[in-house]
């Protein structure tokens, strides 16, 4: 099968722009405060966000998701040795939840222009893939890149995803009782929801044979995916979790030892203990000594672009060999039995990172990372 | 790549808004049922309806269910439901949501829900680009199952808010070989590429690029005729003249705004059964090429 690896990465989040801001936080390791939504006509009961600060949003706001991921995606390029006018089949495959704005919108009206503006960016004709899998899409967008470039479709593939504020997908968060009125924590007993985020993660995606070709130092490996659909409730995963251990199992291979994961961890609470079970079922007694890595306390759930985020501290996991620790969980949740250390950083005993992302309509993704060879 | 890739049609299914059919024009009780549907917005009674006619009266997908997949690609068939919620939010209070609507603030839910209906646990795929993200799926979706991710794909496309053109069309598609195996009827093999041409290349130059691009990709043949679907822009006006060196051009029957046009004149080409390309190109830059291969050359694959 052709190896893929990664050559870039990009990102915007709460904490600016660029991938060394979100390593800065991470290795900081303190939950992020959420801000009150700048928004007057959102009458909303919980109205908190982790926003994008600075510019890195431009100046319209039907434009914001799209601004961020150009952002990242420039910055991905540049790591990759690919910006400028670059050679070889490029595509885009982004990820996005809500678009460029919900609200007003009609047949012409141009609402998920994300993957287009990245496409724009680029400044030439290919392939380029708008995929709306909710808050899974950056993990689907990871998958999608991976059979472009299996096929023989495109040697490069920008893949990741990006998500901005909308009033109507906050409001309906809100309306869903979705969302916790403190702050984003994953796996305590008291969590009540999640807390939104804006952001976007760009990954580099290529074959190994073209990354090698051109000189590229690759970063690490996509290893495996896999994909699943609960096709039960449109909210909500369904208790056993059996499609979710369907689609981590698909992406592990034949090969069940991780290092490390980065869940999908929400904060919801049925969803936390849904996917706690469903990786005690996949690791057994070896999830007593996995860690996890929870990224959401630290940048919000960023929807389409959380599971690239997430890829990206994956890759930087990999490449310092060492598992940050955890924004503390102030009271643990004994129905959730994982492995979560706060302490410290926990030295990475494989070299395989697994990361997961879930969405509405029951669409989950997972996605398996190596070092590069 | 070349047309023995091409996937079986196995069966397709529409929900067109008729001609002058007042706005009220779907009967949900009649198509889908009278409980646990009335309440879905539009595009979710097209698209669930289509999937229902395309697969028959209580049939089932000829797949175990986690190898059954689905991709739907749409654009603004939510844009009525986004206002009104927008309006309620900015009058009144999220509080004033209806529960049972609320979700579709994620577009992914109207998949979601044939998922759940057909028990559609292989995978399901949203696709977004405007107008052609019908063909987006079928491309995206083919792909997957050509990786070995399903067995059987659900390709689907719904739009409301666009008037004349509202509705849902879906397809089965499966392999070739499979579907002979098992003996189903196939009314034809199609093969979809798309791409983008930004705004900010060297649009003929890179429109040019693209267009000899996706016929390499789709193995089409020497010369063919060719359905256009245009949405009335200059580059759809551009690619149309490009289009006309594969073979003679004829206007897509369908047209209107949306997402549906498109993947309607590609299900309409299926059942003529005549080798044709469609050709999709929207004035934001998509293009989509559909290479429909007639029943009578599966020997030929």
């Amino acid at each position: 099968m052709t190896e893929i690896v990664v050559t870039g990465l990009g990102a915007v989040s709460c904490h600016g722009t660029g991938v060394a801001s979100l390593r800065a936080a991470v290795a900081a390791g303190r939950a992020a405060v959420p801000d009150k939504v700048a928004d007057d006509a959102a009458h909303l009961g919980t109205p908190l966000i982790h926003a994008v600060p600075g510019a890195a949003g431009g100046h319209h706001p039907r434009r914001r998701a799209a601004a961020f991921a150009e952002t990242a995606a420039a910055e991905a390029l540049e790591q990759a040795g690919l910006a400028g006018a670059p050679a070889g089949r490029i595509g885009v495959v982004l990820g996005t939840c809500l678009g460029d704005g919900v609200a007003g919108t009609g047949p012409d009206d141009v609402v998920y222009g994300v993957a287009a503006a990245v496409g724009a960016l680029l400044g030439r004709a290919g392939v380029n893939v708008s995929v709306s899998n909710a808050c899974a899409a950056g993990g689907f967008a990871a998958g999608l890149a991976a059979d472009l470039i299996r096929a023989g479709e495109a040697d490069v593939v920008l893949a990741g995803g990006a998500d901005a504020y909308s009033r109507v997908g906050w409001a309906s968060m809100d309306r869903l009782g979705a969302l916790d009125r403190e702050r984003c924590r994953p796996f305590d007993r008291d969590r009540q929801g999640t807390v939104l985020g804006e952001g976007a993660g760009v990954l580099v995606l290529e074959s190994a044979a073209h990354a090698r070709a051109r000189g590229a130092t690759p970063l690490a490996r996509l290893l495996g995916d896999g994909w699943s659909c609960d096709a039960g409730h449109l909210t909500a995963p369904e208790p056993d979790g059996t499609q979710i251990v369907r689609a981590i199992t698909g992406a592990l291979g034949g090969d069940r030892a991780v290092g490390a994961v980065i869940p999908h961890a929400t904060g919801t609470p049925h969803n936390d203990r849904v996917e706690s079970a469903a990786l005690r079922t996949v690791f057994g007694a070896d999830a007593d000594r996995t860690p996890l890595y929870s990224l959401k306390p630290l940048v919000g759930h960023t929807g389409g672009a959380s599971a690239a985020l997430a890829a990206i501290v994956a890759v930087d996991i990999l490449r310092s060999g060492s598992v940050p620790a955890n924004v503390p969980v102030a009271t643990p949740d004994p129905a959730c039995a994982v492995y979560l250390p706060q302490d410290g950083p926990t030295p990475l005993r494989v070299p395989r990172v697994l990361v997961n992302a879930y969405a509405f309509g029951g669409n989950n993704s997972s996605t398996v990372w190596g070092c590069a060879a | 790549m070349t047309a023995d890739l091409a996937l079986a049609v196995t069966a397709t299914g529409a929900v067109l808004r008729p001609p002058g059919a007042p706005d009220d024009w779907f009967d949900v009780a009649t198509e889908l049922g009278r409980r646990g549907y009335k309440y879905l917005p539009p595009g979710a009674h097209y698209l669930l309806a289509a999937v229902r006619r395309a697969l028959g009266t209580g049939a089932a997908l000829a797949a175990e269910p986690d190898r059954r997949g689905l991709a739907v690609g749409c654009h603004g068939v939510l844009g009525d439901h986004y206002a009104a919620a927008d309006r309620t939010v900015a009058a009144g209070h999220s509080d004033r949501l209806s529960p049972v609507t609320a979700p579709f603030f994620a577009v992914n839910a109207l998949a979601g829900r044939v998922a759940g209906e057909h028990r559609t646990q292989g995978f399901t795929l949203t696709t977004t680009s405007p107008r052609v993200a019908g063909l987006e799926a079928w491309e995206t979706g083919g792909r997957a199952l050509r990786a070995g991710r399903c067995d059987v794909l659900v390709v689907a496309t719904t739009e409301h808010g666009t008037g004349a053109a509202d509705g849902a069309v879906a397809v089965v598609l499966e392999d070739a070989g499979r579907a002979a195996a098992r003996g189903a009827v196939v009314h034809g093999r199609c093969r979809v590429g798309t791409g983008l041409v930004p705004a900010t290349s060297d649009v003929p130059r890179a429109t040019a690029a693209l267009l000899g691009d996706l016929p390499r990709r789709l193995g089409l043949p020497d010369r063919i005729p060719v359905l256009m679907d245009s949405d009335g822009s200059a580059f759809a006006d551009t690619v149309a003249g490009l289009v006309g060196e594969w073979g003679p051009v004829r206007p897509a029957a369908a047209g209107g705004p949306g997402c549906v046009p498109p993947v309607l004149a590609v299900s309409t080409a299926v059942a003529a059964g005549a080798d044709t390309v469609v050709v999709s190109a929207s004035r934001t830059g998509h293009v989509a090429v559909a290479h429909i291969i007639g029943p009578d050359k599966e020997s030929a694959a």
